[in-house]
């Protein structure tokens, strides 16, 4: 192709700014900070854009018997955590129907098994990491809210050293 | 037996797969880990732990989902005194 330098270097600085904004996605709200409290007393604060409107409902619906423990809150508490998260729930796709029942784990969400299928599953299981819902173990930002693959360091495949 | 005594027996006491010593360990004074998801969890003896026991709604949220998951019902009012009185004990 004919291309002069200024043309070319045009070029180069836009792909390079794309390919940035690619990996930023959009900017999360600010946290919530009963969310906060509340969803990260015994794991990570899992952030809304994780899961549909209809999957945080039906999470806050079932909180008596949270994946295996009671995590009831008072109704008040509840509503006001709901609404934040559905207001901040991951939209719809256009033309992708939900599935239904819309899942209750991130892990089982199409957008989570998608970004992690060149992990095998055995690598969630490994000493460091415990399972897939243990973020923080690869993503070493998970606590401020960011996943970018720049502060992703993922633990070796061998066993913990203690 | 005095009430912390109930308490502590309370403390160690087995329900269907957990006691509460299963996250929070035999000791208080310990930092336990959360049974599913590994967290730690701080002391719940005010003399290692100064917070605990000063937030009434706090108290109550964690001995009505401790307890049904332990017993399978919410703890009475005098076996929550009874706890109360053994964590505030520990460590005095």
């Amino acid at each position: 192709m004919d291309m002069d330098f200024r043309t070319m270097l045009l070029a180069a600085t836009a792909a390079i700014t794309l390919a940035g904004a690619a990996d930023a996605g959009p900017k999360p709200p600010p946290p919530d900070p009963a969310w906060q409290a509340e969803c990260g007393a015994c794991h990570l604060a899992y952030p809304p854009r994780f899961l549909s409107a209809d999957s945080w409902r039906r999470v806050m619906a079932g909180l008596g018997d949270h994946f295996g423990t009671d995590a009831s809150l008072e109704p008040a508490v509840a509503r006001g955590i709901t609404g934040w998260l559905v207001a901040n729930a991951r939209k719809p796709r256009a033309g992708r129907p939900e599935p239904v029942p819309p899942p209750l784990r991130i892990t089982e969400a199409r957008w989570f098994t998608a970004e992690h299928d060149e992990l095998p599953a055995s690598r969630f299981k490994s000493p460091a990491v415990g399972s897939a819902a243990n973020c923080a173990a690869c993503h070493r930002t998970a606590d401020q809210g960011n996943f970018s693959e720049r502060n992703l360091k993922v633990p070796l495949a061998g066993p913990a050293k203690e | 037996m005095t009430p912390a005594g109930r308490g502590a027996a309370f403390f160690r006491a087995k329900g269907a797969e957990w006691s509460c010593t299963t996250c929070h360990t035999a000791d208080p004074r310990n930092p336990g880990r959360h049974v599913v998801t590994g967290k730690t969890i701080e002391p719940m003896a005010p003399a290692a732990n100064p917070r605990r026991l000063t937030d009434a709604a706090k108290v109550e949220k964690w001995f009505r989902r401790n307890c049904r998951d332990v017993l399978d019902r919410e703890c009475t009012a005098a076996e929550k005194a009874d706890v109360v009185a053994y964590l505030r004990s520990v460590g005095r």
